[in-house]
């Protein structure tokens, strides 16, 4: 995700990246080239120049506490990638440690930035589709790859449910309040593969379903579908991709790899979700996102693993 | 073979009870066109559906279920309204009737017991109308499955959605129940067929949010199996009358080795037509109802078991009953795992 915002700030007039700081030199001077910064395996000179504004933090989950901490004491603004935390506990202490050190905290829940999500939430909330009944998430791919595996590891990643699941809970959260209640089973298996289900109840009557995958030997892709009483929309990722590149031999109609592609300029979602961060910055707007709303989705996150675990419902 | 193509003698000759579930029109049409079986008449406790069902196919209408039973026929399909289902199937049992009979087997399993017994000690064949499961997209998936396709299956994830239908399946004492057990029963008998194991225990949310009627429209039930394969299942009747299609049965199938992602209804084309309210799909797949009573005449025919028998039907209801059951409690549901056949 590093390698995401760096392109996106690289797009912004308002903002350039600095310092690119990763413990594998060479993978910070692989990004540090893309946007023009300084390469470094640690964060000291950044958070010591006093040029540096901002720190955005991309680090598996289990050290966001540690560096968010450490940029909000260094009296840096700080932007930190989904989930906030492993514990509500860590995302608490990270919030006031911000705030007592007057700097602004954004985290990355950039599913509200992407244009499909965006446009659902508005036709949710304008009651276009009268009271909704029934709504269903879904996000299916490969197993994930990260450093030293901490993806394999729950101490690390808070497995599935937390890492990728949070995206859909969050957006429910968004579209619906609070949730009542959650049932929620996950699967594990060492190819590595990890599934889960998970069925919740929001405050409101809504019934949702939201379903996980790491077990998708295929292209990430995602959906949802809302219905109402009266109407419903649904989206598939797989059938909203504008182009795809075939490559393969003509003769043989051996396929290679087929990649598909949604293009967007202003709509992109990760620049959208830059941009607002630096316009919060600068004082101009709240983000959509607050460190409120990424605990809440993490305490989602918690109530369904605990009930994959305890094979129970969990009230919230 | 010529339409029609064994003498009469040998025909097998049906009477339908009933045409208040829409699926007995469909019924009545496979009659006429599978060779070797005939329909000889209809029976209909409303006179008017039953003379114009008659009318449409071809057939006399008969106003007593008795008189029915007495014609010289071998077989009965029952689509009459579900808490009907009991007393006519028992009856025709009695008289020695092989039967069909439409989802949900019945409204409790009381009463899909009581037919079940009936039939064994009559000696004639209960076969559960479970259609999907003729779908050729459906045999394949079991094909795949039984090979190792995509190695040991660990979870499921499945939809079978539809439109609000209305009529006598609102009406709670002709129904027994709303979306939950109208859907829930094919994607359960799916399930213990794919799975070769029966559903453990049962969470379901349960709620009427769409419509403006006194029974249950929507609901999310996850099912665990014996073998701890566990599967989803949102049987809501979501679907608004200007969706394209009817409804879906999909199913996600993850496995160690790999995904099937199964569409039941997915042969479809795509019509816009200026002379019409919307956009159609129109199925081109194969008839699956005519593959289900081509499989309950050949069963009848062989003296073997029809694809989905009375304890199929008695299975896929108990996971619909679990599942009011829970969503009653708040809480997970146990099954009775005593029963196997």
């Amino acid at each position: 995700m590093g390698r995401m915002h760096a392109d996106c700030y690289r797009q912004c007039d308002e903002a350039e990246v600095k310092y690119v700081i990763d413990h594998d030199m060479e993978k910070a001077r692989n990004i540090a080239a893309l946007c023009g910064a300084i390469p470094q395996v640690h964060p000291d000179a950044a958070l010591e120049d006093p040029k540096v504004d901002i720190v955005d933090v991309c680090l598996p989950t289990y050290l966001h506490r540690e560096c968010v901490e450490k940029a909000a004491h260094a009296g840096k603004h700080v932007f930190c990638e989904k989930p906030i935390a492993l514990t509500p506990n860590d995302a608490k202490a990270m919030t006031e440690t911000c705030k007592q050190n007057n700097v602004k905290f954004g985290i990355g829940h950039v599913l509200r930035y992407f244009p499909e999500y965006e446009m659902a939430h508005d036709m949710i909330t304008s009651g276009r589709l009268g009271e909704i009944g029934v709504v269903r998430m879904s996000r299916t791919g490969p197993f994930p790859k990260g450093w030293g595996n901490w993806y394999l590891d729950d101490k690390r990643s808070g497995s599935l449910l937390l890492d990728l699941s949070i995206h859909d809970f969050d957006f429910l959260a968004w579209c619906f309040g609070d949730v009542e209640r959650v049932f929620a089973r996950s699967v594990r298996h060492d190819r590595p593969l990890e599934y889960a289900v998970a069925i919740i109840r929001m405050k409101c009557g809504v019934i949702a379903h939201v379903e996980g995958s790491w077990a998708h030997p295929a292209q990430f892709s995602y959906k949802f579908e809302v219905c109402g009483s009266l109407g419903m929309i649904e989206s598939d990722s797989r059938k909203t991709q504008p182009l795809t590149v075939l490559t393969g031999d003509v003769n043989t109609g051996k396929q290679g790899v087929a990649v598909p592609e949604s293009p967007l300029k202003d709509k992109h979602p990760y620049l959208r979700e830059i941009r607002e961060f630096l316009a919060f910055v600068d004082g101009e707007t709240i983000p959509r996102v607050t460190p409120d709303d990424a605990l809440r989705a993490l305490e989602i996150s918690l109530a369904a693993l605990k009930s994959a675990k305890t094979e129970e419902v969990v009230q919230l | 073979m010529t339409q029609k193509g064994l003498a009469g003698k040998n025909r097998i000759r049906f009477g339908i009870i009933s045409f208040a579930h829409m699926h007995a029109a469909s019924y009545a049409r496979a009659l006429s066109e599978i060779p070797g079986a005939e329909l000889i008449g209809i029976y209909d406790d409303n006179a008017n559906r039953g003379l114009s069902a008659a009318a449409m196919h071809n057939t006399d209408y008969y106003d007593s279920l008795s008189d029915l039973l007495d014609a010289d026929i071998h077989a009965v399909i029952v689509c009459s309204e579900n808490i009907k289902h009991r007393d006519e199937v028992i009856q025709a049992a009695k008289a020695g009737k092989h039967i069909l009979c439409e989802k949900p087997i019945a409204t409790t399993s009381e009463d899909a017991i009581a037919m079940i017994e009936e039939c064994e000690r009559e000696g004639v064949i209960l076969a559960t109308a479970f259609p999907v499961r003729h779908a050729p997209p459906v045999l394949r998936t079991k094909e795949l499955i039984d090979s190792g396709a995509i190695g040991r299956v660990i979870a499921v994830c499945a939809t079978n959605h539809g439109r609000m239908p209305g009529g006598w399946f609102i009406d709670r004492k002709l129904s027994g129940g709303g979306a939950v057990l109208d859907h829930t029963v094919h994607v359960a008998d799916l399930l213990r067929w794919f799975l070769n194991d029966e559903v453990k225990t049962v969470y379901a949310e349960v709620d009427t949010r769409m419509h403006d009627i006194d029974i249950d429209d929507c609901g999310m039930l996850l099912m665990e199996f014996r073998n701890g394969v566990f599967a989803t299942l949102d049987p809501s009747w979501s679907r608004p009358t200007a969706y394209p299609t009817w409804g879906d049965v999909t199913m996600e199938i993850v496995g160690t080795e790999g995904v099937i992602s199964l569409d039941v209804f997915a042969q479809v084309l795509v019509e816009a037509n200026d002379s019409g309210p919307k956009v159609l799909y129109r199925n081109w797949g194969d008839n699956m109802d005519l593959l289900l009573v081509q499989d309950f005449v050949y069963a009848i025919r062989q003296g073997q078991k029809p694809a989905a028998c009375g304890f199929d039907g008695l299975k896929a209801l108990e996971v619909a009953i679990a599942a009011y059951e829970s969503a009653a409690k708040g809480r997970p549901v146990q099954l009775n795992l005593g029963q196997s056949h």
